[in-house]
């Protein structure tokens, strides 16, 4: 409970950062997002290399449409 | 507000260049969790959401191969044809760049008259730099506190709640929120 209250008041706190830095939040936010994908990616191309790689891939996302990557 | 372009993230330059094709044939609306993080909420996501007017197959036609011309592919099918029977049944699809599972969009026709009035009172977003059309804040709190409800919806919206205070209007909220009763749960 208390660690869900100190959550909310992390929230709250960023989100008056972007209120009050509409120029300076956006920075900081990018490299966060980048950082989430970029390593997704690596994970990706791991997998790719591996045997059963694609088809695992194929598994985790429901790609009906084998025709793609 | 002058964004340069360094400061466009991943999830940023994947739904402009989705949305810059949609816009060309029908109105659209991104919804749900990436008005949030474009709005600076740090959390990822996998997909993005989109919600778009109904139109016929003709015009669906020339959308799918434009999206699949500019490196979109579907995930449900490469078929045209196949892909608009998904969304006739009110079913998603889903639409990635080549080798790259994540992120994907994923998209909706309007289904009700919440959709539609979604879709009349769409907005662009200052503060999130970017040029595509959102569905508007209150339309988004009230689904995040009425209908989502997970946890991760509520602080959503909590954020959104502190960075728009000044667009904030509960009376708006609340006729969403009795929409929403009525016609989703």
């Amino acid at each position: 409970m208390r660690e869900r209250e100190s959550h909310k008041e992390q929230i709250e706190r960023w989100a008056q950062f972007v209120r009050q830095n509409p120029d300076g939040w956006k920075k900081i936010h990018t490299k966060f997002i980048n950082a989430i994908f970029e390593k997704h990616q690596q994970f990706i191309n791991k997998m790719l290399e591996t045997p059963l790689g694609k088809e695992k891939l194929d598994k985790l996302y429901g790609r009906k449409n084998k025709a793609g990557y | 507000m002058d964004r340069r372009i360094a400061d466009r993230n991943i999830l940023d330059v994947f739904c402009e260049e989705f949305c810059a094709i949609i816009d060309r044939y029908c109105k659209y609306i991104v919804v749900s969790g990436f008005v949030a993080i474009a709005s600076g909420r740090t959390r990822g996501t996998e997909d993005i959401d989109i919600i778009i007017e109904k139109v016929d197959i003709g015009t669906f036609r020339d959308l799918f191969q434009e999206l699949h011309k500019k490196g979109f592919e579907c995930m449900q099918s490469d078929k045209a044809e196949e892909a608009y029977d998904y969304l006739k049944d009110n079913t998603s699809i889903r639409f990635t760049k080549p080798n790259q599972p994540l992120p994907e969009m994923e998209v909706k026709f309007a289904k009700d008259v919440l959709d539609q009035y979604q879709l009349e009172q769409r907005v662009k977003l200052e503060i999130t730099g970017l040029k595509v059309w959102f569905s508007d804040i209150n339309s988004n709190i009230a689904f995040k506190e009425e209908l989502l409800k997970s946890p991760k919806d509520m602080e959503d919206a909590h954020h959104l709640r502190v960075v728009y205070q000044e667009l904030i209007d509960e009376g708006k909220i609340k006729v969403i929120k009795d929409l929403i009763r009525r016609y989703r749960l």
